[in-house]
């Protein structure tokens, strides 16, 4: 089913800030001046960071990837303890479904953006990038293509569903 | 959803000053040249308030979820330990893990469902009512479960006299029914699976086993897994020294219910009864250690632990049972045992 982006933005805004939100916050850690936020629009891209070009090469990837780990965690940790009453015990309140659609909106939109990936990719055409970035950086832009291509396919949907329901699922099916 | 790092636009005049505020003692060494202040204040982005009110909540939502989490994760572990019990056909202790899951969820479709369902093998009819009241008009979304429910909720009522037996014993409300009126009401009604049962059961306190036997019989052609007539059927062979089938049933009743005190120690009793003391007593510790509070695997133990000479042991569980009317009525069984008042061992 095609669902235009936007929409699909506008009905899990709260993924998009918290994504544009981790890009300011890694930026402020790393102490990388920031000139613009738009933490959501309609437009595409939903939202965006514009920052000053970053020497150090680690930072410059946490700062792109860092929002895979924030959205993921968070998205992760509002779902998990909800997802249970729904998909588990059968006894969900209005609550419960607020918190697994909470937190799927919020880990859906972990993946970096193909924009996230360019800034990486300009830290892996330097010449000056040691061989340890290059090693784990190139994977990582093969992933961030592969989701973007696999949003096309409703990947960063499965993808949020996966961590907000089937996490608690697979924990549980391990520890029990 | 983008971060851009802004480049130096490569045809704009390049001054030696901060490109936000003019200073011209801006910090060597970076991209864009800001002085120490302007570099400091794109450092400290503001954040706008509508945002930190936003991060504020999420920050709410999360520690909602961070109180929620101990409990519905205790409660998810033991609903899964259940089903894996129940998988495994260990109601006992599924029923166990179900009791402490409904304390924390009430509620829950699925724990009741389940509870039903352990507490039908288990025998425990309080537990099928109680739960059948709670699930009434309920919408369940699983329909697997829903049919599982449905299977033991439709066998429960098999277990109890139908509204026709119930009007014809009427007058027998407080008496003994004759075996000639259940001969009469199972001629009439000859699927009547309670009315054959019945009179099998009356024949069995009769000692007529034979008879029993061949009703008994008769019943599990009605209905193969009637867990009532397999139980009784454990113990008529036994008495018809029929040992071997004897235990057949009672592995059929361990396949339906693995955790099945009574189906342990009947074959218990019946390894005893031909001399199998060793096997017998371990089966009949293992029960004890599933429930010790069964009254039947209680006399059944006092039984093993005398024919297996733990005569210190013995009286020990023998006094344990004076202390409730049930276990010391299943007891006197075991005493006329150890007083060799009966004779049980066919072979010795």
């Amino acid at each position: 089913m095609l669902i235009p982006g936007f929409l699909i933005s506008l009905l899990t805004f709260p993924g998009v800030i918290v994504h544009e939100l981790a890009h300011q916050l890694f930026c402020r850690w790393f102490k990388v001046p920031v000139f613009k936020v738009v933490y959501f629009q309609t437009g595409n891209p939903a939202g965006y960071v514009l920052h000053e070009t970053v020497s150090n090469k680690w930072q410059t990837m946490l700062i792109s990837v860092g929002p895979f780990f924030v959205n993921t965690i968070i998205g992760a940790f509002i779902a998990f303890p909800a997802a249970l009453p729904v998909f588990t015990f059968d006894n969900a309140t209005v609550a419960d479904y607020l918190l697994v659609y909470l937190g799927v909106s919020i880990a859906m939109h972990a993946f970096p953006s193909t924009g996230d990936g360019k800034a990486i990719w300009q830290v892996l055409k330097d010449s000056e990038t040691s061989l340890i970035v290059k090693i784990i950086g190139y994977p990582v832009i093969g992933l961030i293509y592969l989701g973007s291509l696999g949003s096309f396919f409703w990947l960063d949907v499965a993808y949020g569903v996966a961590i907000a329901v089937g996490l608690p699922k697979l924990f549980i099916a391990i520890f029990a | 959803m983008d971060n851009t790092q802004e480049p130096i636009a490569e045809n704009t005049p390049v001054e030696n000053v901060c490109i936000n505020c003019g200073n011209p003692d801006f910090v060597p060494g970076y991209p864009n040249k800001l002085c120490a202040d302007c570099r400091e204040k794109f450092i400290n982005f503001p954040i706008p308030l509508w945002v930190k009110l936003f991060g504020a909540g999420i920050a709410i939502v999360m520690l909602i979820s961070f109180i929620w989490l101990p409990g519905n994760l205790k409660t998810a572990m033991i609903l899964s330990r259940a089903e894996s019990n129940e998988a495994h056909h260990n109601y006992f202790t599924e029923q166990q893990e179900l009791e402490k899951a409904r304390k924390l969820i009430p509620g829950s479709i699925d724990v009741q469902s389940h509870l039903a369902i352990a507490a039908f093998y288990n025998g425990d009819f309080q537990t099928i009512d109680t739960m059948s009241s709670s699930l009434q008009g309920k919408k369940f979304e699983d329909t697997s479960l829903y049919n599982k429910v449905d299977y033991v909720m439709r066998q429960t009522r098999e277990y109890f006299p139908s509204d026709t037996f119930n009007t014809i014993f009427k007058q027998y409300k407080h008496a003994i029914i004759p075996d000639t009126a259940y001969q009469r009401f199972i001629k009439q009604f000859p699927t009547d699976i309670y009315g054959i049962y019945s009179l099998a059961a009356s024949y069995v306190n009769q000692e007529k086993y034979p008879a029993a036997d061949s009703l008994l019989s008769r019943t599990l052609s009605i209905d193969v897994d009637f867990i009532p007539a397999l139980t009784l059927k454990t113990m008529v062979k036994r008495e018809i020294n029929q040992p071997d089938s004897s235990i057949i049933y009672c592995n059929r009743l361990l396949a339906i219910n693995n955790q099945s005190v009574f189906a342990m120690s009947s074959k218990a009793r019946t390894l005893l009864k031909t001399g199998k003391n060793k096997e017998g007593l371990k089966l009949a510790q293992s029960g004890f250690d599933l429930d010790n509070t069964n009254p039947y695997n209680l006399a059944t133990l006092a039984i093993a632990l005398h024919l297996n000479n733990n005569f210190k042991q013995r009286d020990a569980i023998v006094k344990s049972a004076e202390k409730d009317s049930v276990s010391k009525s299943y007891m006197l069984y075991a005493k006329d045992i150890i007083s060799n008042k009966i004779k049980f061992q066919t072979k010795p």
